[in-house]
């Protein structure tokens, strides 16, 4: 189990760490990468509150089906694109989603044998619509940060106004992050290498909450040296004004897509009302 | 021309331990200076109170003249003139790519246009060019140091604080960060170093030893002259002059193999003249 724990967590850190900074598919010369920040960031505002507020699964499953033909259109492969979106989902979804299959009074579909616990139709179908409708904004969100440097995310920040404060704050947590994830994953390994055999349960999360301890320490500071390695090289708090930033066709095309989006989803809603 | 003067500068942790005491140091324009001694001496905290990152809690520190405040840490000609190596690459490479975390200084100095040309002459410079598009944690160790030096050297500051640069490199990369020391002692630029490594206490014209205070302020060749201050600032001492040690010629100190060789013929030249002549008494 303790084991098992290790290599979910490790997994997870490598993917997290590659998924999020490598911005291989940003550096790419695909649709969305070219389009403005401000505006894909605007876009994907808009389209994650249009389908948090859906309540029909086949527009629900159109609306998913948007972010993958993007993926497609963006060079970003498909299978990567959803093993990425579906990799947090269970984490997630599940906690909310599998005790209600169980709690949803309505039709029952089976039982689970000794425990008397009966899972209904209802609550079913709310389990897949929550997942689903969850899945689709991740996609959405996922979809921005694949096709967008962080730089560029920052300069659109700047230019929709966001305060000096909030920017500051985000950029402090990227940066810092990568050292974090690296600075755990290092110091899991350091701990795998001088164990001998698997801990129990009850051990393993003994000596997680010890790491977690530790960590806590050595990522306070480094923390720190990371900031004062920023402020040598004349970072001084401030947020860099956006330069280059032009709204182009396919700037327009997207935002004119986004309505449409959301003109169909006001319209279905009222329609399967 | 003095570039630092520290007068009585002291520095105490948050814990209320004190890394620094009464330290008295003065820089000058153009020279190489090496500070030693033991870990937890105080030197990194020196190195981060000469470049404004921490403020002494006691004494004054005077860059050019003009005393290191609070505003000093933002002040873009400060960071235009100093740039500072850290000691763990790590710490120091944050960004996306190579060529983003080389530009991070420049284009908070001069702008994005400005900022990337310089930061591309760097790695160029240091012909790192095609590791512009990688990611910083899939370099090698060697490779990320060149990185930083690159982030360093991209403001071309006048004044260079280095903190262990040979340390955990390999023979190749060390020589190349020699080199490098090398070249921008030549160039006449100021370079406060902070090492353990031996060759790069060769390379500066005067050495501090600290252990929480200034212990000796000297040559390379005076600080090689007392063994005990070698001990004292946990530095194994060359091979070369344990042995001149050993041979009893304590007055010259050799700083390289060639002057070693010089000194030995002279030496035993000596030692066979005052042989004959007691030969020729007796």
């Amino acid at each position: 189990m303790g084991g098992l724990l290790e290599s979910t967590a490790r997994e997870v850190l490598e993917f997290t760490t590659e998924a999020v900074f490598s911005e291989r598919y940003a550096r790419k010369n695909g649709l969305l990468q070219r389009a403005d920040p401000r505006v894909k960031l605007l876009s994907l505002l808009t389209l994650v509150t249009v389908v948090v507020s859906l309540r029909n699964i086949y527009v629900i499953l159109f609306f998913y089906t948007v972010p993958l033909v993007f993926a497609f259109l963006s060079h970003i492969r498909v299978s990567d694109f959803i093993k990425r979106v579906w990799f947090f989902i269970p984490a997630f979804t599940g906690l909310i989603a599998v005790p209600s299959i169980f709690m949803i009074p309505g039709r029952p579909v089976f039982t689970i044998p000794f425990t008397g616990w009966s899972a209904s139709w209802e609550g079913l179908t709310w389990a897949v619509l929550f997942t689903l409708r969850v899945a689709t904004a991740v996609s959405y969100a996922i979809l921005f940060t694949m096709t967008t440097r962080w730089k560029d995310f920052v300069s659109a920040l700047t230019s929709l106004r966001v305060p000096g404060a909030v920017i500051t704050i985000t950029t402090l947590a990227y940066r810092y992050i990568f050292l974090l994830a690296k600075l755990l994953l290092d110091s899991m390994h350091a701990r795998r290498s001088r164990l001998a055999g698997d801990l129990g349960l009850v051990e393993s999360w003994k000596e997680a909450g010890k790491h977690m301890g530790a960590t806590f320490i050595k990522a306070n500071s480094l923390g720190e040296e990371v900031y004062y390695a920023m402020l040598a090289r004349g970072y001084s708090n401030e947020t860099l004004r956006s330069e280059g930033l032009k709204i182009e066709k396919t700037d327009y095309a997207l935002a004119v897509f986004t309505l449409i989006l959301l003109a169909l989803a006001v319209v279905t809603t009222e329609v399967f009302r | 021309m003095k570039v630092y003067e520290l007068r009585n500068v002291g520095y105490r942790y948050p814990t209320g331990e004190w890394a620094l005491r009464g330290v008295n140091i003065e820089v000058r324009k153009g020279e190489t200076l090496a500070v030693i001694g033991p870990n937890g001496a105080g030197k990194t905290t020196l190195l981060k109170i000469m470049d404004a990152l921490l403020l002494p809690t006691e004494g004054e520190v005077l860059f050019e003249g003009k005393p290191v405040t609070e505003e000093t840490m933002t002040d873009k000609d400060f960071r235009k003139k100093v740039g500072f190596l850290f000691q763990s690459p790590d710490v120091m490479l944050f960004s996306a790519t190579v060529l983003d975390d080389v530009a991070f200084g420049p284009i908070h100095i001069w702008g994005k246009a400005e900022g990337s040309k310089r930061a591309l002459e760097a790695l160029k410079f240091l012909g790192i060019e095609g590791l512009a598009d990688r990611h910083p944690y899939n370099l090698s160790g060697g490779e990320k140091k060149k990185a930083s030096i690159a982030a360093v050297l991209s403001t071309e500051p006048e004044v260079l604080l280095l903190d262990e640069p040979t340390r955990d490199l390999d023979l190749k990369n060390r020589n190349f960060v020699l080199d490098m020391i090398h070249r921008w002692k030549g160039e006449g630029r100021t370079v406060v170093v902070v090492t353990h490594d031996l060759r790069v206490i060769r390379l500066a014209d005067r050495v501090y030893v600290m252990d929480g205070s200034v212990i000796f302020e000297g040559s390379p060749r005076e600080l090689f002259l007392r063994p005990e201050l070698i001990e004292r600032a946990n530095l194994d001492a060359p091979e070369i002059i344990k042995l001149f040690h050993a041979l009893g010629i304590h007055e010259e100190v050799p700083m390289s193999v060639e002057e070693a060789a010089e000194i030995l013929i002279k030496w035993k030249r000596e030692q066979s003249t005052s042989k004959s002549s007691t030969l020729k008494e007796f």
